[in-house]
């Protein structure tokens, strides 16, 4: 899977990196000072992750938490979230990451602790203004769950939660790798929540992931053993039939969950800043995405025109309702 | 990796547009876009021998010159407007003399590169012994590319012939006509056979008499054909007829050729755009009213903006309160929920 893992001269008898090793032994390890050393320093092809992916056990520096963007959660309470790995094994054509760092290799930071105390500092710190709960986001730059079992840090997340239960905690994920997570106690605060679309946009965009009915196998696991439960149907792509086709979804995930037992659906509408659409051109130019209805809109992003966004995540709601969603539990990820 | 070289940029105007290229950061009289590099560089030999080698410099990969452009003919049997492809190049008082690479398609006439504007007989009397054709560029491009070892290719279409007539004027004003000519005839006979193969000059409609496409009209066509094809509904020339209802446009005799052209670009945004089509649709209808008394209303072309402008030109008291009243009953709850996407799709 790594044909090269760097480690941090001071990590390097971690029990974590001592796992990591443990399970790639046929890639080559190189001790490094500092990950900066290497990751970024040259610009290592996006695709390239296909034939040679490296990976980094690393310290992350510098902020360990950072404040999401407007429209990241629900809305009325603050969200955050924290940095714990870089990139993703995945290849969704849409995807971010491609146009955000100039390496597809990817980083574990693994000073965990370091990471849970800045956590828990933001929670104390929002909890001595406020009475609101607060929200920690955990894959802004990676999948969540898709390598939890090599990274080992869920459980030191969650006890963070488990100390505050006014506070949240959201693992966004594509995956169906729910091990580590099977073997925690589930907690009212900490929900998972899964990306989905219709079979056929999963086959065609979110490359080298799980399918749906994989990823509902997932989701049916998690909410047997108690795990809270979000959805995430995000991005949203136009096509003829897009109705037919999110009613089709609707009708296998209430065969999983009832939507009134689901925690929050977030509905977003694809969209690209112009440096990731220039990326996905180049890397997937055959994708939908060019011969769709994409404008390049006022505050410079790619996306559908107004009108359209707004029937979209209308008609995507509607059809959630429809379906026995609660409507306080739908909201609008990312839109104004 | 192809340079252009012009010596304005009235003459490029068009490659620049069709051919998207961008301004280079390095070197503000270049531009480009992807293999093609465009050099503009202002009239006479010897900004051409700066400018040019310069652009060399920078872009060692360039394999092939081509210098469009405009000349004067010094033979008034030569027709106005024709494209030649000169055989030899010579240069008013220098004894060196260059032949274009290419044996192919190759004019018969002779150019002469000098070293100020020829505007009146006597001027062309003496020149006329060597050439047909005069211009101030070519031979200084054929130095450089020599130098640099590359390939190179001249073409130039007539604008005058050379008489005391004051045609510098004429020139100006005939700029776009001369570029839509001369990018004309580059992409149909220039055109490197990769970039030749993405276009669809082989398209049947391409040759119908019943149709006339301009450059944009073609470049726009040749946009949504290949977006067209990448959507299943139409997958080759016979879906294509039928899915844009080619033979009713065809039949449309009211209407001119280049009126078809845009009926059918317009049925192919449809069939590309059907979302954007439907609220475009809902604003016409909206907006059918306001329309009719030579008031224009414009909202955002990109559909992104919940705004629109207004233009209303009124030369009487009735007109001013008819605008007055129309506008008023005009109805800003039905545009707002247009624009917030409540439509029927």
């Amino acid at each position: 899977m790594f044909d090269k893992i760097y480690v941090e001269k001071e990590l390097t008898h971690s029990p974590i990196t001592e796992n990591i090793l443990k399970r790639f032994k046929s890639s080559e390890v190189v001790i490094i000072d500092n990950y900066e050393e290497v990751f970024q320093k040259v610009k290592k092809p996006y695709l390239q992750k296909r034939e040679t992916l490296n990976l980094f056990v690393a310290q992350k520096k510098g902020a360990l938490v950072k404040e999401a963007p407007d429209a990241y959660g629900l809305s009325g309470e603050p969200h955050y979230y924290f940095i714990n790995a870089y990139n993703c094994i995945y290849e969704c054509n849409y995807c971010y990451l491609q146009g955000y760092f100039h390496s597809p290799d990817l980083v574990f930071f693994i000073n965990h602790e370091e990471i849970t105390q800045a956590i828990e500092d933001t929670i104390h710190r929002h909890q001595e203004v406020s009475d609101k709960g607060i929200w920690f986001h955990a894959g802004e730059f990676s999948d969540s769950l898709a390598l939890s079992h090599l990274t080992q840090d869920l459980e030191s997340y969650i006890d963070v939660f488990k100390r505050n239960p006014r506070a949240y905690l959201e693992f966004r994920t594509k995956s169906a790798n729910t091990r580590a997570l099977e073997d925690i106690s589930p907690l009212p605060n900490v929900i998972t929540s899964f990306s989905l679309s219709p079979a056929d946009k999963i086959k065609d965009n979110d490359l080298k992931t799980p399918s749906l009915n994989t990823r509902l196998a997932a989701i049916k696991k998690l909410r047997d053993k108690g795990h809270p439960i979000a959805l995430h149907f995000d991005p949203i792509i136009y096509t003829d039939d897009i109705v037919e086709s999110y009613e089709e979804m609707l009708e296998l995930i209430i065969e999983t969950i009832p939507l009134t037992e689901v925690e929050y659906i977030s509905l977003g509408v694809v969209r690209f800043t112009k440096d990731v659409y220039k990326q996905v051109k180049m890397n997937y130019p055959e994708s939908e995405y060019f011969y769709s209805e994409l404008i390049t809109s006022h505050d410079n992003k790619v996306k559908y025109p107004r009108p359209m966004r707004l029937w979209l995540l209308g008609k995507i709601k509607e059809l959630c309702l429809k379906y026995g969603a609660k409507k306080e539990s739908v909201y609008l990820c990312m839109e104004e | 990796m192809d340079l252009l070289v012009f010596a304005h940029r009235g003459e490029a105007m068009t490659f620049l547009k069709e051919l998207e290229l961008k301004s280079n950061s390095q070197y503000n009289d270049l531009y480009q876009n992807g293999d093609t590099l465009l050099l503009i560089t202002k009239e006479g030999p010897h900004e051409v021998l700066v400018k040019l080698s310069y652009a060399l410099g920078l872009f060692p990969n360039i394999k092939r010159i081509i210098n469009l452009g405009i000349c004067g003919s010094l033979n008034k049997e030569i027709e106005l407007e024709s494209i030649h492809k000169p055989r030899t190049i010579y240069k008013e008082n220098e004894f060196k003399s260059f032949q274009c690479n290419s044996n192919e398609n190759k004019d018969s006439v002779d150019l002469i590169t000098t070293e100020k504007r020829i505007l009146t007989e006597d001027d062309a009397s003496a020149l006329k012994n060597f050439a047909t054709l005069v211009d101030r560029e070519a031979h200084a491009v054929a130095q450089v590319a020599k130098t640099f070892n590359k390939t190179f290719e001249v073409y130039k279409l007539v604008s005058d012939h050379i008489t005391d007539a004051k045609f510098c004027e004429r020139i100006k004003e005939n700029a776009q006509l001369y570029s839509d000519k001369l990018y004309d005839f580059y992409d149909k006979n220039i055109q490197s056979s990769s970039s030749k193969a993405e276009q669809n000059s082989e398209l049947e409609i391409l040759r119908d008499s019943d149709f006339y496409f301009s450059v944009s009209q073609r470049r726009i066509f040749n946009n949504l054909y290949k977006s067209l094809l990448k959507k299943s509904t139409i997958n080759n020339e016979q879906d294509f007829t039928r899915v844009l209802s080619i033979e009713d446009i065809k039949s449309r005799e009211e209407k001119t050729p280049k009126e078809r052209t845009s009926l059918l670009i317009n049925n192919m945004s449809h069939a590309l755009y059907p979302f954007r089509t439907k609220v475009q649709d809902s604003l016409n209808e909206l907006t059918s009213e306001l329309r009719t008394y030579d008031c224009k209303f414009k909202y955002d072309k990109d559909l992104d903006k919940k705004s629109f402008k207004f233009e209303a030109y009124i030369d009487s008291e009735e007109k001013r309160d008819l605008v007055v009243r129309t506008l008023k009953n005009f109805s800003w709850q039905r545009f707002s929920q247009i624009m917030d996407g409540q439509i029927d799709v």
